[in-house]
């Protein structure tokens, strides 16, 4: 039975040195082309990461049924999910688990798709600071709703209790744990 | 279905030992840990084939992370040679195949290492992973984990504080040697792993991750690259590191290859007399090396 | 590929473990016909140990426990820790529903509640009545006669049709009779599974009878011996010790229909402790329940009368270490205590030169002063 790289252990274990490197080094573009071929790197993502232990909301509908009993994750609701993925064009309110102070973990990690890490039209231009990041970074991205800034604001304004984020574009990822500080650059025209 | 062996491969293990399960565990883990700089990730912990108290926590961590193109290099107390790094160093050879192991600090990708930082300053492309017994350093003030949690999460560190207080009061410095309490991203509290005081400044605005795991106490952390970390003090008790000063206040030098600015094991000789020697045997070999080529003995 | 080379610390290893396999086979220096241990004759003589290896190991391969006591040279803590490092490496395929122990095939059963109960009280295999006396005639004890004992033995039991295959438990009678809190209703919540969650307390009952059950003896005995004691008040009645075969059923992969797969062995014990008072209904007794694989009733008494010290613990706040459940499930695992005793043995010359700085300093400023 062929396997789909997405479902290989080596495979995997490299997308999760990206990812690793991504949340250590906030605001790096990972490209996951290499490793996986034509799959979406949301799916490259969720394969690596999931199991039957994890609680997953799809908020775009995105995921099929295939999809679900391959990664074995449980369909839960926003409010019970470890993993959310949602569409990074449109903002929708949330209220995902932020964690306690006694288990800031459980806070959850937000997966936003995205176009891509570039400037072009509708981009929008960050900088970012904090941990892993060495003084300032900026980072470009196309097709983020600005408004998801706004809730993870909020979401993460009581330090440790906060959302992770990591922006899927369909062959790269950006990680954006809740400890980075995150000015939006607006544009001079 | 989900990540399968390569089914041309048969081995009587998984890569990598752990089953992709376990693996994702302390994948998810860990990635958490560094989103929480310093806070103490519970995780379920595998039992390994060497003993708790022997680096499970770090193996674990270590057997999730390494890839076919891995360079590894395991050391004890500084030096790659201690039975404990050999034991674990044989056993990701046995079941990472195909792996390089080195003793090189610079060639490394992943350096797994009981008690040490090495002296070489660690890149963007190396992963440090420390193995840790105690991870709580409110465990002298606290023995109750639950109550442990809520000091951290408010980081209320008022009672450890007050413990470093009453050393000085009592001894005219602080008296934790290793294991010293060091904050990160200024919140969180950490045990930094029975390292010296003498590596606990290169945990501040490191290039490269470091990551703590725990078997037995089933904990990982993280202090992620250029991240604020700074041992507990007080203004008129500032943190030190270990002295190796002679009685004259010369700084020693390690005997075999002269250095004066690494951290130094002190042996007794059947004389009696005391010599000193770097810790770590590949800094020592490198800086001998050095010496010999530039002709200086 | 490269490997680092072998040096110094490579070879002491090396040099131990060839010593160790001396030891172990040193038999033959002394008895040249000496044959290597069978693994059969330790699970079958020796079965009370690989019982066990096989619940602290937390895996029911009575096969692999014998393997580890003979490879561990009779070590039960690091025979038990081989069992569990390999129990480690397996796969996880599905999980059981809940297994119901009044369906065991009893081989021991007994209440010390009441004199009789419906059944009827069954000695079974026990050395409780047993004169401990050195048996001096098993030094020389000779093949012939060992062949011959177990056929005699079932040419004169007699098995009837009388003798039950299962029997109910004590407890359902006392539930009855109102006697016992109702079992609750919720019949769905799912066991809580130490090998792939961290305990974060407090934590769920289901959480300590798992930790329990796979606990060291000696520590669950230590523990619970303090309670009894005075270190605390659970003042334990037997109400049913069982041992035997419960059925392990497994759902059919394409139909589901739950199929008979195996049994394995178990002991089960339930304690009744103190009544207390419920809250708007009548007052009962408190019941302590523990369960282990293979035929170890220390394990299963002390477990069950440490459940109800740490329910009681839970409820009312520990007053007493039995109590603490903190203080219980983190100190009872045999793998992890017995690795930690044995780290001490690791190099610790870099922490110990740290403490030395510290000292001269210390001892340096009292000088000074």
């Amino acid at each position: 039975m062929h396997l789909e790289p997405i479902w290989q252990a080596p495979v995997q274990q490299q997308v999760y040195r990206e990812l690793l490197n991504a949340f250590s080094y906030p605001g790096q573009v990972k490209n996951l082309n290499t490793l996986i071929a034509d799959h979406h790197a949301l799916h490259a993502l969720l394969a690596t990461l999931l199991d039957g232990e994890s609680r997953l909301a799809d908020t775009t509908g995105q995921l099929k049924a295939t999809h679900w009993s391959l990664l074995q994750a449980q369909n839960v609701a926003v409010e019970q999910a470890q993993f959310i993925v949602a569409d990074g064009k449109q903002s929708t309110e949330l209220h995902p688990n932020l964690g306690s102070l006694a288990s800031p973990e459980h806070g959850a990690t937000l997966i936003l798709m995205v176009d891509g890490f570039y400037s072009q039209g509708h981009a929008v231009s960050l900088q970012l600071k904090g941990p892993g990041i060495a003084t300032t970074t900026m980072l470009d991205v196309e097709g983020l709703n600005q408004q998801w800034l706004e809730q993870r604001a909020q979401w993460n304004q009581h330090f440790p209790l906060g959302v992770d984020i990591i922006l899927a574009s369909p062959n790269a990822i950006v990680a954006l744990p809740r400890t980075t500080h995150i000015q939006v650059q607006t544009k001079e025209t | 279905m989900n990540a399968q062996l390569n089914p041309a491969v048969k081995t009587a293990y998984n890569f990598g030992f752990l089953d992709e399960y376990a693996k994702k565990e302390i994948r998810r883990v860990t990635l958490k840990a560094i989103c929480i700089p310093g806070y103490q990730v519970p995780y379920a912990s595998r039992e390994m084939p060497m003993g708790r108290g022997f680096g499970t926590g770090g193996l674990q961590l270590s057997l999730a992370l390494i890839g076919q193109q891995e360079q590894v290099k395991v050391i004890d107390q500084g030096s790659d040679d201690s039975v404990n790094a050999v034991n674990l160093r044989q056993f990701i050879e046995m079941t990472c195949p195909g792996i390089d192991t080195t003793t090189r600090t610079q060639d490394a990708t992943l350096i797994q290492s009981r008690h040490r930082i090495p002296e070489q300053p660690l890149t963007e492309q190396q992963i440090l992973v420390l193995q840790v017994p105690y991870p709580d350093p409110l465990v002298i003030v606290e023995p109750s984990e639950d109550k442990r949690k809520v000091m951290h999460g408010e980081a209320d560190y008022s009672r450890l504080l007050v413990k470093l207080y009453e050393d000085i009061v009592q001894f005219n410095e602080i008296t934790i040697s290793h294991r010293y309490p060091t904050k990160i991203n200024q919140h969180y509290v950490i045990d930094p792993s029975p390292i010296p005081r003498w590596d606990v400044p290169k945990l501040h605005q490191s290039k490269a991750l470091i990551l703590f795991g725990a078997g037995r106490e089933k904990k990982i952390y993280a202090v992620p690259p250029f991240t604020h970390a700074e041992p507990l003090a007080f203004e008129d008790q500032p943190f030190r590191v270990e002295n190796f000063d002679d009685a004259s206040g010369q700084r020693r030098a390690c005997v075999r290859c002269g250095c004066q600015d690494s951290f130094l094991d002190e042996f007794t000789q059947e004389t009696g007399q005391k010599i000193y020697q770097c810790s770590d045997s590949d800094w020592c070999e490198q800086q001998l090396a050095r010496r010999s080529e530039s002709g200086n003995s | 590929m490269s490997y680092v080379p072998i040096k110094g610390g490579g070879q002491a290893i090396a040099g131990a473990a060839a010593v160790t396999e001396f030891l172990r086979t040193e038999q033959a220096l002394h008895q040249p016909n000496a044959q290597a241990l069978d693994l059969q004759t330790i699970q079958f003589q020796l079965r009370h140990l690989v019982d066990r290896v096989i619940s602290e190991g937390g895996v029911y391969h009575p096969e692999l426990a014998a393997l580890s006591i003979k490879q561990s040279l009779g070590d039960t803590l690091e025979a038990a820790f081989s069992l569990r490092a390999w129990r480690s490496t397996r796969p996880r395929l599905c999980a059981t529903p809940a297994l119901d122990t009044s369906k065991m095939r009893v081989i021991r059963r007994i209440s010390a509640a009441f004199k009789d109960i419906p059944g009827g009280q069954m000695l079974g295999a026990t050395p409780d009545y047993a004169l401990r006396l050195l048996r001096m005639e098993l030094i020389n004890e000779s093949d012939a006669t060992f062949q011959h004992y177990a056929k005699e033995w079932l040419k004169q039991s007699n098995p009837t049709a009388t003798t039950p295959m299962s029997f109910p438990k004590v407890i359902s009678a006392l539930r009855a009779d109102g006697l016992l809190p109702a079992l609750e209703a919720d019949r769905t919540a799912q066991a809580f599974d130490i090998t792939r969650e961290p305990l974060i307390f407090p934590v769920s009952r289901s959480a300590t009878l798992a930790t329990m059950a796979r606990a060291e003896t000696g520590s669950l005995l230590a523990l619970a011996y303090s309670n009894m004691r005075g270190y605390g008040d659970v003042h334990p009645t037997v109400a049913e010790l069982r041992v035997g075969y419960v059925p392990i059923m497994l759902p059919h992969a394409v139909t589901g229909e739950l199929i008979e797969a195996g049994e394995v062995l178990v002991t089960e014990c339930e304690v009744i402790a103190m009544y207390e008072a419920q809250s708007d209904a009548k007052p009962v007794f408190t019941l302590g329940y523990g369960a282990c694989l293979g035929h170890n009733e220390v394990k299963a008494i002390s477990m069950a009368i440490l459940d109800r010290a740490l329910q009681k613990g839970k409820k009312d706040g520990p007053t007493n270490p039995s109590e603490d459940a903190e203080f219980v499930l983190l100190h009872i695992d045999g793998v992890d205590s017995m690795g930690f005793a044995s780290h001490y043995k690791m190099p610790h010359y870099v922490t110990f030169q740290s403490d030395l700085d510290r000292l001269r300093t210390a001892q340096q400023q009292e000088a000074c002063t």
